[in-house]
Parts: C-alpha cells; sequence; structure tokens
C-alpha cells in the first residue's frame, strides 16, 4: 500500500473515489449492467469492511480540517450500508441505460458524504456538501421520462437556491466568530444566531424538514427507485449528521435554536404523517412518511449540550441504522412493482408471501412496532431527549409518540391490501434486497443489545466528540 | 461466557427454538414430527442429567443474568439460575416429559394434527424448563404465561369438540385471574425494593415484614391459580377434554407444579402469617377434593381431582412453615407425585385407548383380565398415590403429615383425613376399573396396548415403587440443613402409625364397599342426600364463579364498560380520525408541484424562524 502518512486512514473514502474511476474505465470496455453494479458493490462494501476494522483511536489529519475517531466510523457505517443497497437495488433498476456512469456518480457522492461529516471547517463541510449535491442532481436526472427530469429540476433549483443560503449563512457566521472552525465563540451573538438560523434552513434542505420539503415529495416519487432509496437515506443521514456536527459543537447552542428545532421537528413529522394518509400511491406516501422519519431524526438536537448526548449518539446511530434498511429496502422493494399504486399491492399474501412478509416488517419497523429495530431505534432515540428532562423535551417526545401511532394507519393500510384484499393474481418477482432489509430489521431489533454494545464500545472515543480543534 | 451457563440456556432454550420446525417438520411428513419432538426432550433431559452431575452435585450455583433494558434506570434482570432446587426440577420435568411425549408416540399415532400436538407438547415443556431455570421474577412470569398458553392450546387441542373449546377457556380465564395476583406481585415487589427483589437472587431486598406479607400473599395467589388450590381449582377437571398425555403432562410434570414450585422459589418472603395462610388452603383443598373425588364417574377426573388433592399436600407442606425442611417435604411430594400421577395418567390413557375413550368407570370393570401391564401398573400407581408403606407415596405423603403433628394437632388430623380420603378414592376408581365383570361392550372387547406406550408405564411403575429409597438423600441435596424427618430412619412414634393404618382400612372398606357387587353405595347416598348433592355438585363454586360472579357482576360490568367503549372511546378515536384524514386532505393542497412556490415557502418560513430567534432574544 502506498504510504500516505496520515491519509493512511481515510482508505475507506479513497476507495470509494478509486472504485468510481474503476467502473469508469471499465465502462468502456463493457456495459453490461451486472459487471458494473457488482464492481461498484464491492468497492463499497470493501470500504464498509475496512471502516469497521480501520482505527479505535481519534485522529486528526494533519493539514487537514478532518477528524476521524469512533463517531464518525459509527456514521461512515449508517451511511454505507444504504448506499450499498442503493447500489445493488440499481442491478434491477430498467430506467438506467449508462450503469458505469451512474455508478460513478454514486462512488463519488458516497465518497464526499464521508468527508462531508467527518470535517470540522465549514468551508470543507460545504465544499463536500456540494461534492454530493452536485452528482445526486444528475442522479436525479438520470432517465429519460419527463417525470424523473421534472424530479431532477425541481431538485436542483430548491438545491441552488439552499446554497445560496448555506453561503450566506457561512459568511456571517465568520463575521460573527471571526473563524470557520466549529465551535468557535461567537463575538457578535445576534449575527451568529442569524448565521444559525439560516445554516439550519440550509443544510436543512436536503433532510426535508417542514418547510423544506416541497422538493423532495416529488423527487422521491419522481426518481427510479435506487436514486430514490438513496436520496432518502444516506445522502438524508449524511445531512443529518453535519447538523449535528454543527449544532453540537456551537457554544451557545443551548436554548433560543432548540425551540426553533423543536417546532421545526413538530411540524415537520405531523405534517409527513397527516399527508402520508391520504396517499394512495405507496411510493408518494413513503415519501412523505420519509418527510415524517426527518421530524423523529430532529428530536436529537434537544440534547445538545446536556449530559445525555452519549446515550443520545448511539440510539442516533440504531436509529439511522435502522432507517437504512427500512427505508432503502422499502424504497427499492417498489422495484418488483410496476405500478405503486396502493390497489396494486392487493392479494399480495398470494401473489408472494416471503414480498408480503418482508415488506410488512419495513413497513411495521417504520412504524415503531416492538421487535423490530425501528422501534428500538425510536425507543432509545426518544429516551435519551427524555432523559434531558425539560418541559419542552418532554412536549416533543408525547408528539412524537402520538405521530408514530397516527403513523400506524398508513402503514397499516398497504398491509391491509397485501393480505386481506383481493385483486390480481399476477406473480412478483422476488427481491432479496427487500428480503435482506427485512432479515436484518428484525434480526438487530431481536439482538439489539449487540448493536449498543457496539456502538457504546465506540463511545470512549466520542468524548471530545467530533472536533479535534475543542 | 462459561459452558455450564450456555448449557444450562440450552435445557430450555433447545426445545424453545426446536419447536418451530417439530410443526415445520411435520408439513413434510408427519411422523418426523413425533421423532424430532421426542429427541428434543430428551436432549433436554441429557443435558440437565450432565448439568446435575458436573456442576450442581459438586455445589456449584450455575447463574448468569443480563440487564434486559440497560436504558431502563430499574434493573430488569434476564438469565438462568441453577440451584439445587431448580436443577432437581428441571430434570424431573425433563424426565417425565420424555416418557409423556414417548408414549404420546404411541397415542397419538393416528391424529391428523399431530405435527401440532408434538410442537406444542415441546414447547409446553420448555416453557415449564424455562421458568424452573428463570433467574428472575419477571422472567419467571414470561414462561409462566407461555405455560398457560400451552395449556389453553393442547386443552383445546380437540377443538371441535364442544366442550373441550369451553373447557380450554375455563382453564385460561381461571388461571388468568391467579396471573393478575401474581403480576401485582411483581409490581409490589419493584416498589418495595426498586427492582433488587426481582431477581432470585435478590429476594431478601424487601426487609420490612408487611412488604413481605403483601408481597408473598400476592405471588401465593398466582401460586393458587397455576396449581388448581381451593378455589381456583375449579378449572382442573373441565381440562380432562383434553388428549390424555395433556393431562398427564399438566398434573404430573408441567403446570400445575409451577405454583408449587414458585412459592418454593420466594419461600424467603413468605412470613408467619401468609404461611398459614398457605397452609389452611392447603388443607381445605385437601378435603374438599377428597370428598368430591368420591363421587365422580369419570375415571379422569377422579385422577384430576386427586391432583388437587395432592398438590394441596405440597401447599400444605411449605404452609408449615419448618424453613428448608418445609420445602424438602413438597418438592419430594412433588417428585414422587410427578411419578405415580404420571403413571396413573398413562395408564387411565392406555384404557382409554383400548375401550373407545369411554370415560365412565361404572362402563369399565374386568379389565384386569384384558390389559394386564396396564392395570397392574395401575394397581402400583394406586397404592402408590394413598401411600401404601414402602412406595413412593408413604414416604412422601407420610412423612409431611408426621411433619404436621409438630405444628397443629388440627391440622394433624385434617391431613390424615384428607389420606383416608384418597385411599378411598383410588381405591373406588381401581376396583371400579379392574375388578367385576365387564360393564359395556366396549369394555369387553379391550385389549394391551402396544410396546411404546407400555414402556413409559412400566418405567413409572418402576419409579413409583423405587422413589422413597431416595428421601434421605432428596432431603439433604436440597439442603443439608433440613430436619430429618422422614419414616424409617426417625425414631418412630406411635402416631406415625395411624395414617397407615387409617390407609389400610380405607383399602378395606373400598374393596367392601366399590370391589363387589353391593348396595351400600346407594344406601348411603340416599341416607344422605343433602351432603351427597353438595359434593356431587362441587359444593356449588362452579355455579357460584359462572352464575353469580360471571353473570350477575361481570356481564353487567362489561356493558357498562362496553356502552362507555363504544361512545366515548370509539367516538373520540373516529373524530381524531376524521380530523387527520381531513386536515391531510388540505394539507396536501401545499404541494402543487411549483418549485417557486417551495422556494417561497421556504423563505416565509426562514423569515418567520429569525423573526421568533430575534423577539426571542429580546435584543
Amino acid at each position: 500500500m502506498i504510504v500516505l502518512g496520515d491519509y493512511n486512514y481515510l482508505w475507506n473514502v479513497f476507495l470509494l473515489f478509486l472504485g468510481a474511476f474503476v467502473v469508469l474505465f471499465a465502462s468502456i470496455v463493457t456495459e453490461k449492467r451486472g459487471v458494473m453494479v457488482t464492481l461498484g458493490a464491492l468497492f463499497a462494501a470493501a470500504s464498509l469492511i475496512l471502516t469497521v476494522l480501520q482505527y479505535t483511536e481519534s485522529v486528526e489529519i494533519r493539514g487537514t480540517p478532518i477528524f476521524l475517531s469512533g463517531y464518525t466510523k459509527l456514521f461512515f457505517i449508517a451511511i454505507l450500508i444504504p448506499g450499498i443497497l442503493s447500489i445493488i437495488g440499481m442491478g434491477k433498476s430498467p430506467s438506467t441505460k449508462k450503469p458505469g456512469l451512474m455508478i460513478f456518480i454514486f462512488l463519488i457522492s458516497l465518497g464526499f458524504m464521508l468527508l462531508a461529516i467527518s470535517s470540522f471547517d465549514l468551508l470543507f463541510i460545504f465544499v463536500a456538501f456540494e461534492g454530493v449535491s452536485i452528482p445526486t442532481y444528475v442522479l436525479a436526472a438520470y432517465g429519460k421520462s419527463d417525470s424523473e427530469l421534472e424530479a431532477a429540476i425541481k431538485y436542483f433549483i430548491i438545491g441552488a437556491f439552499s446554497t445560496g443560503i448555506i453561503i450566506f449563512g457561512i459568511s456571517l457566521y465568520y463575521i460573527s466568530t471571526g473563524s470557520l472552525s466549529l465551535g468557535a465563540t461567537p463575538g457578535f451573538q445576534s449575527v451568529y444566531f442569524l448565521a444559525m438560523g439560516l445554516l439550519i434552513f440550509g443544510f436543512g434542505f436536503k433532510l426535508a424538514i417542514f418547510p423544506l420539503h416541497g422538493w423532495a415529495i416529488d423527487t422521491y416519487t419522481g426518481t427510479s427507485n435506487p436514486v430514490s432509496s438513496y436520496l432518502s437515506t444516506s445522502s438524508k443521514i449524511m445531512t443529518l449528521i453535519v447538523l449535528v456536527n454543527i449544532f453540537f459543537t456551537s457554544p451557545l447552542f443551548y436554548g433560543y435554536l432548540k425551540i426553533i428545532f423543536a417546532i421545526i421537528a413538530i411540524l415537520t413529522m405531523t405534517f409527513g404523517n397527516v399527508v402520508a394518509i391520504s396517499q394512495n400511491n405507496v411510493k408518494r406516501m413513503l415519501a412523505y412518511s420519509s418527510i415524517a422519519q426527518a421530524g423523529y431524526l430532529s428530536v436529537i438536537f434537544l440534547v445538545a449540550g446536556t449530559s445525555a448526548i452519549s446515550l443520545a449518539i448511539v440510539s442516533l446511530f440504531m436509529y439511522v441504522l435502522a432507517y437504512g434498511f427500512m427505508k432503502g429496502g422499502s424504497f427499492l422493494a417498489m422495484e418488483s412493482l410496476g405500478n405503486y399504486d396502493i390497489e396494486n399491492f392487493s392479494g399480495m399474501w398470494k401473489r408472494n408471501p416471503a414480498f408480503a412478509v418482508s415488506l410488512s416488517i419495513l413497513l411495521l419497523s417504520l412504524a415503531g412496532f416492538p421487535g423490530t429495530l425501528g422501534f428500538i431505534g425510536k425507543y432509545f432515540l426518544f429516551l435519551s431527549v427524555l432523559s434531558t428532562g425539560t418541559a419542552l423535551a418532554y412536549l416533543v417526545v408525547i408528539i412524537s409518540v402520538i405521530n408514530s401511532v397516527v403513523s400506524f394507519y398508513y402503514y397499516g393500510r398497504v398491509m391491509m391490501y397485501m393480505f386481506w384484499r383481493n385483486g390480481s393474481k399476477e406473480r412478483v418477482p422476488n427481491n432479496y434486497i427487500l428480503y435482506a432489509s427485512a432479515l436484518f430489521t428484525i434480526l438487530f431489533g431481536v439482538l439489539y443489545f449487540l448493536v449498543f454494545s457496539y456502538a457504546q464500545s465506540l463511545i470512549p472515543h466520542i468524548t471530545s466528540f467530533i472536533v479535534g480543534g475543542i | 461466557m462459561d459452558l455450564s451457563i450456555i448449557l444450562t440456556f440450552l435445557i430450555f432454550g433447545l426445545p424453545l427454538a426446536g419447536f418451530p420446525f417439530v410443526i415445520g417438520v411435520g408439513f413434510v411428513k408427519k411422523n418426523y414430527s413425533m421423532y424430532l419432538g421426542t429427541s428434543l426432550i430428551f436432549i433436554s433431559f441429557l443435558i440437565s442429567l450432565y448439568v446435575m452431575f458436573t456442576y450442581t452435585v459438586k455445589g456449584i450455583l450455575v447463574q448468569f443474568s443480563f440487564n434486559w433494558l440497560p436504558s431502563l434506570p430499574a434493573i430488569i434482570p434476564m438469565g438462568v439460575y441453577a440451584d439445587n432446587l431448580s436443577m432437581i426440577m428441571a430434570l424431573m420435568v425433563s424426565f417425565v416429559g420424555f416418557l409423556i411425549i414417548l408414549f404420546s408416540v404411541g397415542y397419538m399415532k393416528e391424529d391428523p394434527n399431530r405435527h401440532v400436538f408434538f410442537g406444542e407438547m415441546v414447547l409446553f415443556t420448555s416453557s415449564m424448563l424455562g421458568l424452573i431455570l428463570a433467574s428472575s421474577l419477571l422472567m419467571l412470569f414470561i414462561f409462566w404465561e407461555l405455560v398457560g398458553l400451552c395449556s389453553y392450546l393442547l386443552i383445546g387441542f380437540w377443538y371441535y369438540k364442544p366442550n373441550a373449546a369451553s373447557a380450554a377457556k375455563k382453564a385460561f380465564i381461571v388461571t388468568r385471574v391467579g396471573d393478575v395476583f401474581f403480576i401485582a406481585g411483581i409490581g409490589a415487589a419493584i416498589l418495595y425494593s426498586s427492582g433488587g427483589a426481582l431477581s432470585v437472587a435478590g429476594l431478601g431486598s424487601i426487609h420490612l415484614m408487611w412488604q413481605k406479607t403483601i408481597v408473598s400473599l400476592l405471588l401465593f395467589g398466582g401460586a393458587i391459580g397455576k396449581s388448581a388450590q381451593f378455589p381456583l381449582h375449579v378449572w382442573i377437571p373441565d381440562a380432562m377434554e383434553g388428549p390424555t398425555t395433556v393431562s398427564a403432562l399438566i398434573h404430573a410434570a408441567t403446570m400445575v407444579t409451577a405454583g408449587v414450585y414458585l412459592i418454593a422459589r420466594t419461600y424467603t418472603i413468605f412470613t408467619p402469617v401468609s404461611l398459614s395462610v398457605v397452609l389452611y388452603i392447603g388443607v381445605v383443598t385437601i378435603i374438599l377434593s377428597g370428598l368430591i373425588g368420591l363421587v365422580v364417574n369419570d375415571i379422569k377426573r377422579i385422577l384430576a381431582y386427586s391432583t388437587i388433592g395432592q398438590i394441596g399436600y405440597m401447599v400444605a407442606a411449605l404452609g408449615l412453615g419448618l424453613g428448608a425442611t418445609s420445602i424438602g417435604l413438597s418438592i419430594y411430594q412433588l417428585e414422587a407425585h410427578a411419578f405415580f400421577k404420571a403413571l396413573l395418567f398413562l395408564a387411565a390413557g392406555s384404557i382409554l385407548h383400548a375401550i373407545m375413550n369411554v370415560r365412565d368407570i361404572n362402563k369399565m370393570g374386568g379389565l384386569w383380565k384384558k390389559m394386564p401391564i396396564t392395570v397392574t401398573s395401575m394397581f402400583v400407581g394406586a397404592l402408590a398415590l394413598s401411600g401404601f408403606p414402602g412406595l413412593a407415596g408413604f414416604f412422601s405423603k407420610d412423612s409431611i403429615i408426621t411433619a404436621s403433628y409438630g405444628v397443629s394437632i388440627f391440622v394433624w388430623v385434617l391431613l390424615a383425613i384428607g389420606g383416608f380420603l384418597t385411599t378411598l378414592y383410588a381405591f373406588r376408581m381401581f376396583f371400579k376399573v379392574a375388578l367385576g365383570k365387564p360393564r359395556s361392550n366396549a369394555a369387553e372387547h379391550a385389549h394391551e396396548s402396544s410396546w411404546i406406550m407400555l414402556i413409559p408405564i412400566v418405567i413409572l411403575a418402576a419409579f413409583s415403587v423405587i422413589f422413597g429409597i431416595f428421601q434421605q438423600g432428596f432431603y439433604t441435596f436440597l439442603n443439608p440443613a433440613s430436619v430429618v424427618v422422614s419414616l424409617g430412619i426417625a425414631p418412630l412414634k406411635l402416631m406415625d402409625f395411624i395414617p397407615v393404618i387409617l390407609m389400610l382400612l380405607g383399602m378395606g372398606l373400598a374393596y367392601y364397599v366399590w370391589g363387589r357387587n353391593s348396595t351400600i353405595p346407594k344406601t348411603v347416598v340416599n341416607g344422605a342426600q343433602d351432603f351427597y348433592l353438595l359434593v356431587k355438585n362441587k359444593f356449588y363454586l362452579d355455579v357460584f364463579f359462572t352464575n353469580v360472579i360471571a353473570e350477575r357482576g361481570i356481564i353487567g360490568l362489561s356493558a357498562v364498560s362496553d356502552g362507555f367503549e363504544r361512545r366515548a372511546i370509539g367516538g373520540l378515536v373516529n373524530l381524531s380520525g376524521d380530523v387527520f384524514e381531513n386536515s391531510g386532505k388540505i394539507l396536501r393542497k401545499i404541494q402543487t408541484g411549483l418549485a417557486r412556490q417551495y422556494a417561497l415557502i421556504i423563505l416565509i418560513g426562514l423569515i418567520l424562524s429569525l423573526l421568533l430567534l430575534r423577539i426571542m432574544m429580546g435584543v
């Protein structure tokens, strides 16, 4: 192996970039989808394995604003797993013509995701963030139908809009603190809060929290399934972690901004759930439910600056792990069906029992049914928020739990169609990504203490948290 | 993790994990599930043997707990706890369970659903083993409920028979009454010890006397339901509607012994007050069940009442309050009872198999000649049950009676009378079955059962005969500190002969009255008509439960809560559903599909939140 000094720690990122170019050059020789997907998945999987086996100590890479620790390691895993699922899902997607180029873009953006969450310099984060955004604009547009093009254009316009907001926020941040490093102490508080507000909105667009959700529904619904899965899992998790990095390190975070986040979380989950109820298109329902899930995820910001952070980070890891499996799995499950109308799911139990059972497991997990990883993640996340003991935390958690109950309605509706309605007799092909996701959701849901103790074993490296500087 | 812990987990984990496969393999070939189920329990038995002789005998306590919900402030331990008491129970349950399942291979071989039957039997045995080896009250409760579920499934196994279906429901509901007490007891234990008393090892962390009394009485309430003690014994006779092997398993190895085990396990928290409650409940049960057993004609119900009575002896032994000695007496009776009761049930099963499930003993008779091995074994069982000197029941039961003499002379008298009644009904049943002429067509054409059914019967008969020799070793094994009260070792007093004399008298009386053609039963019935009707109607307890509590009390109450549920709660639920659905229809209009409007919404949101920040800062 080439000796790169400190950069040796970044081989999991380099593997992704390397894989991207290998796939690109291989696509000159052959355009076979199977070969491309296998190559891409292999490189991504190699990167995942390397991530798991890699360093256990905290490292700041000299000369760069990159800080690696057990914390980044956890979320590398959480981002890479749904990424791999989406890449494998490309193997069946009928809409992609040039798989080599598409996998190239996939891997490039995946690499930038890892960089974005491991940095503590706002400018570096911004560049890495754009390194994720621009490839995903292309991914969304990658197809021929008008709906895909429309979805991509909306995504691009809102994306460009948010980029402006981010840049504005960063410049105000610099004005107020005189530094681009996270966790810097502000000189002018009013400007600092202005900057923070702008950063929430700028970065939040990829997380699709409430007032920024508009593009997400059209884009998730419009693009091909692997891309929907990718945008709603890996990309979302990455954004969440970037926001966590920014706000958990902020010395003045405690207080006003929490109220903003509480309002946003409540609005996001309520909006997502309420509108999902009236959807008859299952993919669109999943898009709305993904908005609702963003609301549950945003609850994490309420623990900033309290002693509950360690538990909260472990819980967040469990939840995003579950989220990757269940959301990625259910979006990729749509691949087996041509038409996403709920009527088309009727009689699924007779048409393909394994499909019906696995999709039900994922939907139950999304709703937070005990015995699944989704429940465990949600349970620990809410528990960690409750342990801060503030009235705001109780309010938000109570509303979240009510929302979870409401969500059973629309998830249960799909299950009702699958098991108790008679419909077409047409057989549905097997979808092994779906089965694997369901299996892991149940397996980790039952053996959650293994995941929990693994994540906890990395906690000592979270102590100085994310940023080496402070 | 240590090997001993893994092995202890495997004792119940293996059949628990294996039971879906037992059912699953039945879809391929039904007989495979019989073989798989039998071998699973046999392996469990072998592992228990190994753990017993490698660790327990050497005085090694196998103990392991992990925290079930690490995030909760209270510790909820889950794991295994295998001391002498648990291991000797586990050994007995797996051994007797194995013999019964082996018998079922012959007994159920023509049933079309036998794969399900064997799956449920395996689950039943494994949950009982889990109950025994559980390291905390909560885990014990989980398996306790599994045992209840399995009993429901198995009693109602022939669900197309209306009697079986309603008996299954009855068993489930009546034991549920006890379970409410049990879970209340767990709650009280958490309350008084902030969770410490949940683990078996930490029961001592409840200190105050009144707290101990409350917790122990609540736990005893659970034991009453499961172990069929007065007044919750009413489910057991009806439970006879299930297959006979199920009855054998419920009565001998699993289920009813669970309550006794629970008391023995949590014995440290029983105070004198709660112990006297335990004692008198046991005594009342013995007398009542002995009387009812005399007038019932269904062979399986006679055995059911005898179970209630024998469990009564175990409970009374615990209630004597002699500390470790009490536990020894009770568990020894439990094990001896397991052998001879399994024997009696399997013999009855063998007879019923031969005479087409006619259960009325008035329609049997003269079977000794036709089925010599079965009925001879049954004779051994009846002797053991009534405590004939030298057999298992003699050592176990008469030791309890002897021990009670030192506690209260009144209790001693009642227990001795109970022993007399036991002999009477046991031999009433036996003489009616074995002697005389066949009184029905089916009984005339009876023939001996197949060897696979006879082997377990003979093994159990052998154990019923020789089990007495283990008595002394058993007590010392359970607790070296227990005081020797066994017959034949301690110096005998004149009092100790009275139960034996009563037993022999009872045998003779039974022969005189029922063993030959006689008009005495009729005369007695006519002479004491009122008392006969009282006993025949089971002291009107069933009538009381059904007509008064259920129909007057609970149905009225349920009508009220049903109305409340429908109107108030249902209305509220529907209202909130409508609110969500309608607001969904309104809110989705925001989603216009126009990117410029999305940007506008973002901008409005941004400005609003910045304004909010500004206002909150108040600068």
